[in-house]
């Protein structure tokens, strides 16, 4: 079976999963000018998995709050409307993906490497000096999504590349491309783009390889492209790629990063993410 | 002239260049002789790394408090860290020369610790 583009092959994909709909009315109601915290609150009640995770992540340590937060519309009033988005788009689609049995990759190491991308991304935007750093935890921990989709819904491609990136020793990014004439993190764009997600999240997911080529997000980009290379340096987990992708000899310069910040990032990376990881493995529970 | 991270900084040292924090405000000049203040102000700043007056090969490359560790174990670290870095061809990107520092680092404790990687 072969595809004309990314596009294509997640149309003919038949178990995608779609996005469940509490993420766009949230969606709608963060861009209402009436709306209100409590308005916010009220759509995420209805779902209790959601709402319990909510008052966890809160209530975990990486938000050092004093008080226990007992409510939902505290938890959102101190999680602020910005990241909130962020927090629930993520928690739907771990929880989309994560029961699927899967003989090609290990579950668990996937989402080890993804949230340890996450972290790292939202790590770094925060020595870069960036705000809404929830936003780049999305980025990295759906940087590899598309992979997901390949190993489901097209085991005999994803076999393919990993043979061929086997035989001709390249990254399996590249092997990909070899084989489908398009990689993982163009698939991983066009299912955000079926979810509707907007160009700032698919643009640094889709060149998160080449930054350089990113058109809107460039910096965005990046931070994902160095995460992803520091979650690997860091042994964390495993998306299927098992060495260190080729990093942009200009990461350094565009990021304004000097090699010497990166101890002081990975040390502040090791503090979240045993957190992440717990707070995921509640979700996925779906407790 | 060597290059050296905030931890490994003792006080008697003299900085080299004109230290600045992480807006370009300079926090103090060349040729200042390194108290325990200084290095104080410098962690408050957020500074990681100064150039200090001396020879080259004081630079710091695994920490001056590497523990001694068994040859064969050193040995798979290393062999293991050239496996996944083996796309990495740009050896003299610094940012790669670190990411790789750190990555043998985490290895080798990994590997002391009776961990198989």
């Amino acid at each position: 079976m072969r595809f004309r583009n990314a596009e294509e092959l997640i149309r003919n994909a038949d178990d995608i999963p779609s996005l469940p709909q509490i993420v766009y009315r949230l969606d709608q109601s963060l861009q209402d000018p009436r709306a209100n915290f409590n308005d916010f609150a009220n759509i995420i009640a209805e779902d209790s998995a959601l709402s319990a995770h909510l008052l966890r992540i809160a209530n975990s340590s990486l938000y050092q709050f004093p008080e226990t937060i007992d409510t939902v519309s505290r938890a959102v009033t101190l999680i602020g409307t910005k990241q909130l988005k962020e927090l629930v788009v993520a928690t739907s689609i771990t929880r989309l993906f994560s029961g699927l049995p899967n003989s090609l990759v290990d579950m668990g190491q996937f989402w080890q490497h993804s949230i340890g991308c996450g972290i790292s991304a939202k790590v770094i935007a925060g020595f870069c000096r960036l705000g809404n750093t929830e936003r780049y935890y999305l980025l990295g921990l759906l940087h590899d999504i598309g992979r997901l989709v390949l190993y489901r819904s097209y085991p005999e491609l994803a076999m393919e590349s990993f043979k061929l990136a086997q035989e001709q020793d390249t990254p399996l990014y590249r092997a990909e491309q070899k084989v489908l004439g398009f990689d993982h993190s163009n698939i991983s764009a066009m299912l955000l783009k079926s979810w509707k997600l907007p160009m700032s999240v698919r643009d640094p997911v889709e060149f998160h390889h080449s930054p350089h080529d990113a058109r809107y997000f460039s910096e965005d980009a990046f931070i994902v492209h160095l995460a992803d290379a520091l979650s690997h340096s860091m042994l964390l987990g495993n998306a299927g790629e098992p060495l260190i992708p080729p990093l942009d000899p200009l990461t350094s310069a565009r990021l304004n990063i000097p090699p010497a910040r990166l101890e002081p990032i990975m040390q502040q990376v090791d503090r979240e993410y045993g957190d992440a990881l717990t707070l995921f493995l509640s979700a996925t529970s779906g407790g | 002239m060597p290059t050296l991270r905030l931890k490994n900084l003792e006080t008697g040292m003299v900085t080299a260049s004109d230290v600045f924090d992480q807006s370009g405000r300079m926090l103090f000049p060349a040729h200042t002789e390194i108290s325990a203040k200084h290095i104080k102000v410098m962690k408050t700043w957020g500074v990681n790394e100064i150039e200090i007056v001396g020879d080259a090969d004081e630079q710091d490359t695994l920490g001056p408090h590497t523990p001694i560790v068994d040859p064969a174990v050193m040995a798979a670290a290393e062999e293991r860290t050239q496996m996944l870095f083996r796309f990495n061809t740009n050896e003299d990107d610094p940012l790669v020369a670190e990411l790789k520092r750190l990555c043998l680092q985490r290895l080798l404790s990994q590997l002391s610790e009776g961990e198989t990687v």
